[in-house]
């Protein structure tokens, strides 16, 4: 599929997704190419469960929510997004990328692209890849056999709710709870054979 | 009839009791019973405390099971009048059911009390995240595995359309097998069925 063809695919795909599935909806029309800055506390939170030893790849690194805990903490990270948002390398389609440029990726893809995304940087990356995830990601035919055949080694299960406010939208509507859903940390781990766990966060 | 506390919270605070079956009364799809004795297996006798019309029963006695089947109603099936949430500690081994839903937190810890060796709970993948979760269920139970259902199955009440296929409303929610075991150690692992 082109560039093009994707981008339009996803501002319009999510767009009608959004009006027409309530699971969806979360009080907001979502915003263009599914940009919601990720909460500096849930990556606090991957940051004290998980150790990375070695650089980081931020490929959907928009205004560099994740990528600037990282940095504070103390790792390497190499930030690059498909869309200029003022942060990282922009216009890096990162599922066309083809070379390595961090051992571990971390990232809060598009929930349209996240298989896509979790293939890809099982591909590239040789240590762990760490992906911000709703809990119903867990579930449906094509991501079992994803994570059948993947190194899944742990799912972060957030015991409180994240606010994802996607920046300068206006509330479309207030669902109960808007805006609040149940995401997890996924976490792959190159040679891990063992069966995933689940942790709570 | 007078009722019991179970009742009374279902029909009091269940936000959607309008559109609730009466008493969350949803037969559990075979392949669901199925699904879960292709991953686990039991030592010793059964009890199905929620047993409705068998549907779970049937699956868990036609796999060579010993398996006592009560239900807080009559359904026709199994002992009618039992209250699950008061029954003192019995002497089965496992506990496998399919509680309602709005009374899952205290049907875990039922369960545990009063199975020696395994819980298997049927409930919503939801089940899994926060609001204080954490605290009251995950780091207080054993929990030792997760099966999560690959694909959805409808859990709709007998007369449904979608009733015994698979899809439509019904499969708009994602399930999952919870299992205890009381020797369990560390931390609960996933799987998929």
């Amino acid at each position: 599929m082109s560039r093009g063809t994707r981008l339009n695919k996803m501002k319009y795909g999510f767009r009608s997704q959004a009006l027409g599935n309530r699971s969806d909806v979360d009080g907001y029309v979502r915003e263009k190419n599914d940009f919601y800055p990720t909460p500096e506390r849930a990556t606090r939170a991957l940051l004290a469960a998980e150790t990375f030893d070695g650089d980081v790849w931020e490929p959907a690194c928009g205004d560099g929510a994740i990528s600037k805990i990282f940095e504070e903490a103390g790792h390497t990270v190499v930030s690059s997004d498909l869309v200029d948002r003022g942060y990282g390398e922009p216009r890096i389609d990162f599922l066309m990328e083809y070379k390595p440029r961090a051992k571990h990726i971390v990232t809060n893809p598009p929930f349209k692209l996240a298989v896509p995304f979790v293939r890809k940087a099982l591909e590239l990356a040789t240590g762990k890849v760490a992906m911000l995830l709703k809990i119903a990601f867990l579930e449906g035919l094509e991501r079992g056999e994803l994570f059948r055949n993947s190194p899944l080694r742990r799912v972060h299960v957030f015991s409180q709710r994240l606010a994802f406010v996607p920046s300068g939208s206006l509330p479309l509507r207030k669902l109960d709870g808007g805006g609040m859903m149940a995401f997890a940390w996924f976490v792959w781990e190159h040679g891990y054979t063992g069966k995933p766990e689940i942790h709570w966060i | 009839m007078r009722q019991t506390l179970g009742q009374s919270y279902v029909r009091t605070f269940a936000p959607d009791a309008a559109t609730r079956s009466v008493d969350d009364f949803y037969p559990t799809p075979q392949e669901m019973t199925e699904a879960l004795l292709s991953v686990e297996k039991f030592t010793g006798g059964i009890w199905e405390p929620a047993c409705g019309d068998g549907a779970m029963s049937r699956v868990l006695l036609a796999a060579g099971y010993n398996v006592f089947s009560s239900d807080l109603i009559d359904r026709g099936y199994g002992l009618g009048g039992v209250d699950f949430l008061k029954s003192s500690r019995a002497r089965n081994f496992n506990v496998v059911t399919n509680p309602p839903y709005k009374l899952i937190e205290p049907f875990i810890h039922r369960s545990l009390e009063n199975a020696s060796r395994k819980v298997a709970l049927l409930g919503r993948l939801a089940l899994l995240e926060g609001q204080g979760r954490r605290e009251t269920i995950w780091n207080q139970t054993p929990l030792a595995r997760v099966w999560v259902f690959s694909k959805r199955i409808a859990c709709v009440k007998p007369g449904d359309p979608e009733y015994g296929t698979k899809g439509g409303k019904g499969g708009m929610i994602a399930y999952a097998w919870f299992v205890w075991d009381h020797e369990h150690v560390g931390k609960p692992t996933l799987g998929w069925i």
